[in-house]
């Protein structure tokens, strides 16, 4: 059976099959994007000021990573040239020449997706952001994962019912230690277990075994209230089981699933819980910016932050940027008339500056690094601040990966929300890696796609060189939607 | 090219004389009909399974003081109920949640369209099959994977979604957020086997798209396909352009699950007394616009189909022409434009603002035209003609009402101020099962009796047939009618416990003069004092129609499964004396279906043709006269390249 215009296409309509689907399938695929976009419009006019994290402004986002997406735009750009290219040497039955071109595309798509990755390490890994209490917040890098709870367990509380508990996945790989069960329901006290399968193991069963008294139990309760007791026994069956381990075993807690936690117990959400010694609780970090949108510019010298900073010459060097800029924001409004917008004052311009611990504000970045150690002690006259000599040796805390730049302690009472450039830190972020991604995971599919036309279509190509040639068609056009929406994420991600 | 093309056709007719074995013909197939069967018995099973969920809800409803019947020492349910094995409100939201997404996406979708569309449409437009037959295997996988993933969600420790079928965040963002797997919970489950149906069917609208535009066989102009057809691809238009929307609300909720995102988490959000750890800033408002711009065109993805099979069925069984064929085609085009700009009016009651309010008031009101111009030209349809009365015409003909009472109390919901009302009430139910229970599912099962005999050779039992109808016929009326009375009286649909909230508050509500309830209390003749119990007491009722409904489907399974065996064989390939080129084929319709190259002659629907013999004129049957010489040209051009 042959299915017609397969290959040849229609006379009424012009088209053959796959063409005529591309199109639709296009068409579908605006859809997505454009649902995507006007979720990225609606989301950024829907701010609510003071109340809701300002957008922050591409530009600033990247940074040095914009003339990288500049790049990757020419790379896609070129590879939708390529496509086209390898089309017409097919169309000219220059099997070689299409191969060549096919895979430069391919290639283009690799750059591509490694440029991409260059930029979502950076944003992973190297950039993180603490909210404090007061809506001020610091933008900086965070020192050895020190958000989570670190904390010394020596025994541990589980519900039987519901799900695996979460602790365990807050015990660092190969360090788990040997629990023993000394309270449970089930007949299996003193088991010990020795890894994280075999305590899921003994989970399930002994979830198993409850749903089965349970089941026996409610049995019970049913039939003597059918038979008409008054007030029959309630059913009860303990599902909790309590584990020690022989040595403290180290627990390093995501903030994000615990509830609670004090100086000798971690509360997790599900319900489980250690019992232990807390090490530390302190976030420690390196402040590279601090971001004073969302308070008030009458509480800005009074904020938070400059508790948990403490230091005046951080203090005072992001004030006089602040005067600077405004000084240049009434030259510009002052002559026309006009007082400058709330908007404006609340904006990125006046409230988001560079801070550098340890003195030498207005200095280049690459001074601080020579004299990393010292730091500078707070002195109540601002002017004072810059040539501090006192040293601070907890300021580097053993940290290699930042060497030279100090860091503080942050408690984590003060904090609000804190985070790494991902997804979560904000709707930018959160749209800007749903997009991006969706769009890698469309290059990634595109790219597959081709290559196969490309090693395995020789085949198809000795059979009916025309079909090949329409399917490179259509995988081109696919091709350069996947550009086109770039060229659209582009500048609305990086420049505005 | 013209080597080219003898070149495939060769491969082809290898192809053809290659004996297929088992699991290629049955179930890895690509042929059209094989999957459309796929889709029917899959899609009748999930129908089954929600309803199966709806009776559990119901008994809760009906005897909330009562320990559910039989389900009770059942290991999984072990969870879910209390003590006295009576519904936890948990169970009752999963179920709900899970009834609504089971029957509309799992069930009623991919029955009307998957089934019915992939089964008919090739047949009725002469192509030997769809445009794309690997990748209408492909949809029929992902949409079955998506499937067993909302049927393994309930055997989840969280259990399947509970945050309603419309998933609303920021409930549906954090349910079960205490769990430390986050990704093996039920209301993630729910976005990922959405994900899934969703691309299943986009890639069955590309499908159906391409194969009627592309496919159609010689002599088939746009004016002569049948008017199922063209309900398909208006109904593939709106799942192609409805569903990606959707689909980027999954990925954005999903997002807020497990990449701790906040799409959709207002600032300041407190879950249980506490702070959500999110960032904040996000717009609840913006899931419901982005769900609802799918979810209003997915209620005519809904219907079409079913107007479209009665509107085959109608013609044949008058033994008339369609009337107004062609507008009923403009109708059905301006259906699926104006589909796509009503959605808000879901969302009356979220402050959306006035303004908006008005536009979609106005866009709605809009909507009922073309829509009653599709049910009146059914209805005209039948007008002086000698009707047959056989089992699928009188699904259909039970259709037009059901679907009437549908639309018209959907009118009061159109207007934001009676709908401030009526929201959240049992009366939207009532509105939109008439709609689709006993809408568009009687005219599938219209459908399924009418199109049986061409499936397998055999005609369905007429008495088991009858015994199937008129009960589901009362029932569904039994179930749904009283529900009217109490969205009225304020009843509200979530009320897990049979409305003991509702009985309190309602003796102040209804002493009340002028108020809305009270108007409409008196109106219907139940007035104070015992106004609330007698709403509450129409629970019963409902419960005990939809108990006795499913009793009544038992005919059903049988017929359809004993009528293969058993059943009258056909004597010819069209024994309905029906006019389109499904009734062409052999019967059963070979792997491609046509044994020569069809060809249409005429118009779909000429039945008592003034000066014709028969009382039907089918489509592929010969008069030189009525060829356009266009046609003849085409003919030869292509016999030339050949």
């Amino acid at each position: 059976m042959e299915i017609p215009h397969e290959v040849t296409p229609r006379r009424d309509t012009g088209l053959y099959n796959a063409k005529l689907g591309i199109w639709l399938f296009l068409a579908s695929e605006v859809m997505l994007f454009g649902g995507l976009f006007s979720a990225y419009v609606f989301l950024r006019v829907g701010i609510q000021d003071g109340v809701d994290n300002p957008w922050p402004w591409g530009l600033n986002v990247h940074k040095d990573f914009v003339w990288l997406g500049f790049i990757n735009t020419l790379v896609l750009i070129a590879s939708s040239v390529g496509v086209v290219f390898a089309w017409v040497a097919l169309k000219e039955r220059n099997w070689k020449l299409y191969q060549r071109y096919m895979y430069a595309v391919v290639g283009c798509a690799v750059v591509f997706m490694c440029l991409k990755g260059i930029e979502y390490n950076s944003k992973l890994n190297h950039h993180f952001g603490i909210k404090l209490k007061d809506n001020s917040v610091m933008e900086g890098a965070l020192v050895n994962n020190t958000d989570r709870i670190r904390f010394e367990g020596t025994s541990a509380s589980v519900s039987l019912q519901g799900a695996v508990p979460v602790f365990i996945k807050s015990i660092p790989k190969g360090e788990f230690p040997t629990f023993k069960v000394v309270e449970g329901p089930g007949s299996e006290e003193g088991v010990e277990l020795h890894s994280d399968s075999e305590l899921k193991a003994w989970f399930h069963k002994e979830r198993r075994a409850i749903s089965g008294k349970l089941t026996e139990e409610r049995k019970r309760y049913r039939s003597e209230l059918a038979s008409g007791v008054a007030n029959p026994t309630p059913v009860s069956v303990s599902s909790s089981a309590k584990l020690t381990s022989s040595e403290p075993f180290v627990l390093n807690a995501n903030p994000r699933k615990v509830v609670l936690h004090s100086d000798s117990v971690v509360n997790f959400k599900d319900g489980s819980k250690v019992e232990g010694k807390l090490i530390s609780d302190d976030v420690e970090f390196i402040v590279h910016e601090v971001d004073l949108q969302l308070v008030l510019p009458q509480k800005q010298r009074e904020s938070m932050v400059w508790n948990v900073i403490n230091d005046d010459g951080a203090k005072q060097q992001f004030f006089e940027q602040q005067d600077t800029e405004y000084r240049h924001l009434r030259k510009y409004y002052e002559p026309r008339g006009e007082v400058i917008p709330e908007k404006m004052l609340r904006g990125h311009i006046l409230n988001l500056h560079d801070v550098h611990l340890g003195g030498h504000h207005g200095d280049d970045h690459g001074d601080d690094h020579h004299d990393a150690v010292h730091k500078s002690e707070p002195k109540p006259s601002a002017e004072g601040a810059e040539e501090a000599g006192h040293e601070r040796e907890e300021a580097l805390h053993g940290d290699h990966g930042h060497g030279g730049e100090h860091s503080i302690k942050v408690p984590r009472e003060d904090i609000k929300f804190m985070g790494n450039h991902g997804p979560r830190y904000g709707n930018y972020y959160a749209i800007y890696f749903t997009m991006t991604a969706l769009h890698g995971l469309h290059v990634i599919g595109g790219a597959l796609v081709l290559l196969f036309f490309t090693v395995f279509g020789k085949k198809l190509y000795l059979k009916n060189p025309e079909h090949l040639a329409n399917r490179v068609e259509v995988g081109g056009l696919f091709w350069h939607f996947v550009d086109l929406i770039w060229i659209f994420l582009f500048p609305i991600m990086y420049l505005l | 090219m013209s080597a080219a093309t003898a070149e495939t056709n060769d491969q082809a007719h290898e192809e053809h004389h290659h004996v297929e074995p088992f699991w290629k013909k049955y179930i890895f197939s690509t042929d059209h009909k094989t999957i459309g069967l796929q889709y029917g018995f899959t899609a009748l099973v999930f129908l089954a399974f929600g309803f199966f969920l709806m009776m559990v809800m119901r008994w809760s409803i009906a005897y909330p003081d009562r320990a559910v019947p039989m389900l009770a020492d059942w290991p999984w349910f072990q969870a879910w109920l209390d003590d006295g094995g009576k519904v936890t409100g948990d169970l009752y939201n999963m179920f709900g949640a899970m009834h609504g997404t089971i029957m509309v996406f799992l069930g009623i979708v991919p029955l009307a369209f998957g089934a019915f569309g992939n089964y008919v449409t090739p047949l009725q437009i002469g192509a030997p099959d769809m445009a794309f037959p690997r990748l209408n295997m492909a949809s029929y996988w992902l949409y079955l994977l998506g499937g067993v993933l909302m049927f393994v969600s309930f055997f989840l420790p969280s259990g399947a979604a509970k945050a309603g079928w419309t998933n609303y965040s920021p409930l549906a963002t954090t349910t079960d957020i205490h769990y430390g797997d986050l990704f093996w919970t039920g209301q993630t489950q729910w976005l990922v086997a959405m994900a899934l149906l969703i691309t299943s069917s986009l890639l069955g609208a590309v499908n159906f798209i391409c194969t009627i535009i592309n496919l159609r066989c010689r002599g088939m102009s746009w004016m002569r396909l049948p008017f199922f057809v063209w309900a398909m691809l208006v109904t593939g238009f709106l799942l192609l352009l409805a569903f990606p929307p959707l689909e980027v609300a999954a990925i954005m909720q999903l997002m807020d699950r497990l990449a701790g995102t906040s799409f959709f988490v207002p600032t300041g959000l407190n879950v249980s007394g506490m702070a959500f750890d999110a960032a904040g800033g996000g717009s609840p408002l913006l899931y419901q616009h982005l769900f609802w711009f799918l979810a209003h065109p997915e209620v005519y993805v809904l219907i079409l189909p079913a107007i479209a099979i009665v509107a085959e069925i109608i013609p044949c069984n008058t033994r008339k022409p369609l009337w107004g064929y062609k507008t009923m085609v403009y109708a059905v085009m301006v259906l699926g434009f104006l589909a796509f700009i009503v959605w808000a009016h879901h969302m009356y009651i979220t402050g959306m603002g006035p303004a908006i309010s008005t536009f979609f008031q106005t866009t709605t009101v809009l909507i009922s035209v073309p829509s009653v111009i599709l049910i009146t030209s059914l209805l005209i349809s039948m007008w002086g003609g000698s009707i047959r009365f056989n089992v699928p015409m009188l699904f259909a003909t039970a259709f037009i009402p059901m679907f009437g009472i549908g639309g018209l109390t959907g009118l009061p919901l159109a207007f934001s101020l009676p709908d401030l009302h009526l929201h959240d009430t049992y009366y939207v139910i009532a509105h939109f099962h008439y709609v689709v229970a006993p809408g568009t599912i009687f005219g599938l099962f219209a459908g399924i009796y009418h199109w049986y005999p061409k499936i397998t050779g055999r005609m369905m039992g007429t008495r088991l047939g009858h015994l199937h109808f008129w009960p589901s016929l009362i029932f569904m009326n039994g179930i749904f009618a009283p529900m009217f009375f109490q969205g009225m009286a304020g009843f509200h649909r979530r009320a897990f416990d049979g409305g003991k909230a509702y009985e309190q508050i309602s003796t102040q509500i209804f002493a009340e003069p002028n108020t809305f309830i009270a108007n409409a209390c008196e109106m219907l003749n139940v007035i104070e004092p015992d106004a609330a119990v007698r709403m509450i007491d129409l629970n019963i009722v409902t419960s005990g129609s939809a108990w006795l409904l499913a009793v009544f489907q038992v005919p059903f399974i049988i017929n359809l499964f004993i009528s293969k065996f058993i059943g009258k064989k056909v004597n010819s390939d069209n024994p309905w004396d029906a006019t389109t080129l499904e009734w062409a084929t052999p019967t059963p319709p070979p792997h491609g279906n046509f044994l020569t190259e069809p060809v249409a002659y005429r118009g779909p629907y000429e039945y008592s043709v003034p000066g014709e013999a028969r009382d039907f004129s089918p489509q592929f049957e010969d008069d030189p006269s009525t060829i356009p010489s266009e046609d003849k040209k085409d003919k030869e051009s292509e016999e030339s390249s050949v």
